[in-house]
């Protein structure tokens, strides 16, 4: 668990440059979190977690380039201490079993309400894994994983 | 493969013996030979038989041959009979003249050369034969022409509904990706000190932009692989899934159709994913829409109601078209029928929403009267109440208690237990039903088995690394902690539903 009186410390991975800069200016007013910047590359994502050491990372997952979801599984090895959260309007099953089981601590739906997504981003900064409503209606129709 | 049939050949005369002579020239044919002595006889055995030769004598009592080849030659059927004539009286060249006008392909005087006569009659027969033959291949290809042109149908149909599907989820992920931005610009600007006329401004740009949001959702369920729901999976808020659905809906509709609702809040859920009910309610609204598109007071309502009688609940769509007739009713269903003109209708609407809801084992009841309107209702099975059901029945939640010492495990296994609806606690296991902890030797597990012991409804799930002596307590369960994310997720749940029956070791 996170020091409460620590503001959480959020980086944001997406190349979608209107998101990004909404999601930053949005967490700046929040009191209790820190908006630590963009990477607009997936290539760039390893690298710039270890040099910043977020809290949370919020993880896009239509990138070019690069699977996001491997450099989710290199961060949860090398650096547990920045939890990865999917990021994504994309819901699906195999994509959050994926995300899952490659070590996300969660995995948030663009199309949530604001306000939930901030809960959201706080509660991994409290340990939680978290699941977008919409995502745990995907994940309860789509049956069994595995 | 055309094998040879036998053919008939009918023989009319009235006089026994040249009846008799007759069939015994023919006879070396090998075909069915049939003998009748009169006009009308040999008109009722017509009446049932194809024939392939009429032998027939003109001169003959009450109906000569004559007047029996002209009753023949009325009928379309008998265009491929051929009809040959014997005479010893009518010999003249006006009487063969009528013979042949009558629509006769020969006529034989008496005496008759059998030969002649056989060799007449086989080439008749044969004409017979190879006309049938062509009829039937000629029948047998149309019959495939059909099926291609069906196939091509419903591939140009898949084809269709794909590039829809795809462009209905790009569209909504787009509109989704865009829409995130704004609303969140909006929160920014709300938290902020602004004059009144800003806020109804900032309140009416979020009216706007939440409701673009719905028909975004909306969009993407309606691309979604309804086939990925797995049925018993599935449980529905039908008036939740109205709300993110409705905006989507009424733009399905002509302008001037009202669409009104009535789905009580406190429906039990259906066993249906979203997906799939989108799809099929968004098929029926369409239809209602269509059938209003001339009228100015079309109205359609849909609604929603439970069954507790029958475990169901029925979603009903109406309108108050024109209704359908008999026969729309009676093959709305069939694939391809449609009253629509082409390019608007493929005709698979309807046959789509029927195997969908075969699919969640639904039933569709169609009720409609010209002049009234039509009445589709929707029987769907309602969820199952949570299998977290304590033994007695009772449908308090369960207290499920976790310690684990990985951090993201631990959080992993609480999400587990929340999506399978237990109350998770921390720490303390005195309070709960459920206990998930873990040992990495045969003396930890003992812990978990006296945890089980000491309740009747007590059970535990030990994760541990090493191989561990199964429990005899058919109410402890132990998993591999190492079981990727999504194993442990099916293992855990799986373990849990068995409800204490026959659990052991999963590895």
């Amino acid at each position: 668990m996170t020091d409460p009186s620590r503001p959480l410390r959020v980086l944001c991975i997406d190349d979608n440059e209107m998101v990004a800069r909404a999601l930053g200016r949005r967490i700046e007013s929040e009191p209790l979190m820190k908006w630590v910047g963009v990477v607009h590359e997936g290539a760039l994502a390893y690298d710039r977690v270890r040099e910043e050491l977020p809290d949370v990372v919020l993880m896009d997952i239509d990138m070019p380039g690069t699977d996001p979801f491997l450099t989710v599984e290199r961060l949860s090895k090398d650096i547990p201490s920045a939890r990865v959260v999917m990021f994504s309007g994309h819901v699906n099953s195999a994509f959050i079993e994926r995300a899952l089981d490659c070590g996300a601590w969660g995995y948030l739906s663009k199309n949530d309400d604001v306000a939930r997504l901030l809960e959201g981003i706080r509660r991994v900064g409290d340990g939680e894994i978290v699941l977008s409503e919409e995502v745990r209606a995907v994940q309860r129709a789509g049956g069994r994983p595995g | 493969m055309i094998t040879r049939e036998k053919v008939n050949i009918l023989l009319v005369d009235d006089q026994p013996a040249k009846l008799l002579s007759l069939a015994t020239i023919v006879s070396s044919l090998d075909e069915t030979l049939v003998t009748t002595s009169s006009a009308d006889e040999a008109l009722k055995y017509l009446l049932d038989h194809d024939c392939a030769v009429v032998l027939m004598d003109v001169c003959m009592p009450k109906m000569d041959g004559f007047e029996l080849a002209e009753m023949i030659r009325q009928h379309p059927r008998f265009d491929r009979t051929a009809i040959i004539f014997i005479s010893a009286v009518h010999l003249s060249d006006a009487d063969r003249l009528r013979g042949y006008n009558l629509g006769a392909v020969d006529y034989i005087p008496v005496p008759i050369v059998p030969e002649v006569l056989r060799a007449k009659v086989a080439v008749f027969v044969d004409l017979f034969r190879k006309t049938r033959d062509l009829e039937r291949v000629n029948d047998e290809l149309q019959e495939r022409i059909l099926e291609v042109n069906r196939s091509n149908g419903r591939l140009r149909f898949a084809d269709r509904m794909a590039t829809i599907g795809t462009l209905a989820a790009g569209l909504g992920h787009d509109m989704g990706n865009l829409l995130l931005p704004v609303r969140m610009r909006l929160d920014t600007l709300e938290a902020m000190d602004l004059p009144d006329p800003a806020r109804a401004d900032i309140a009416a740009i979020r009216e706007a932009s939440s409701y673009l949001q719905r028909l975004a959702s909306s969009l993407r369920l309606l691309a979604l692989d309804s086939d990925a729901e797995v049925p018993s999976e599935c449980s529905t808020r039908v008036g939740d899934w109205w709300s993110e659905t409705e905006s989507m809906m009424r733009n399905g509709v002509p302008r001037r159709v009202q669409l009104s609702t009535d789905i009580p809040s406190d429906l039990r859920p259906v066993r249906m994913g979203k997906a799939g009910l989108t799809q099929v309610v968004f098929n029926l609204v369409q239809n209602a829409g269509d059938a209003l598109r001339d009228r100015s007071d079309g109205t359609i309502v849909v609604s929603a109601r439970d069954d507790p009688g029958r475990g169901t609940v029925l979603i009903t769509v109406f309108d108050n078209g024109p209704g359908m007739t008999e026969e729309a009713k009676a093959r709305c269903l069939e694939p391809f029928f449609t009253t629509k003109t082409r390019g608007l209708s493929t005709g698979l609407g309807l046959t789509l929403v029927s195997a969908l809801m075969k699919r969640v084992q639904g039933t569709i009841c169609i009720d409609s009267e010209a002049g009234i309107g039509t009445r589709i209702v929707l029987e769907l099975p309602a969820a199952k109440a949570a299998d977290t059901a304590r033994p007695d029945g009772s449908p308090m939640r369960v207290i499920a208690s976790v310690t684990l010492k990985d951090v993201r495990l631990a959080a992993h296994v609480r999400s587990i237990l929340d999506s399978l609806e237990y109350d998770v606690t921390t720490g303390d296991r005195n309070g709960a039903d459920l206990w998930i902890t873990e040992a990495d030797g045969n003396g930890e597990i003992e812990a978990a088995r006296r945890f089980a012991a000491s309740g009747p409804v007590r059970r535990a799930v030990v994760l541990g690394t090493s191989p561990l002596t199964p429990g005899d307590h058919d109410r402890v369960v132990y998993l591999d902690r190492a079981l990727k994310a999504s194993a442990l997720r099916a293992q855990l749940r799986d373990a849990l539903r068995a409800n204490g029956r026959g659990a052991g070791v999963h590895r």
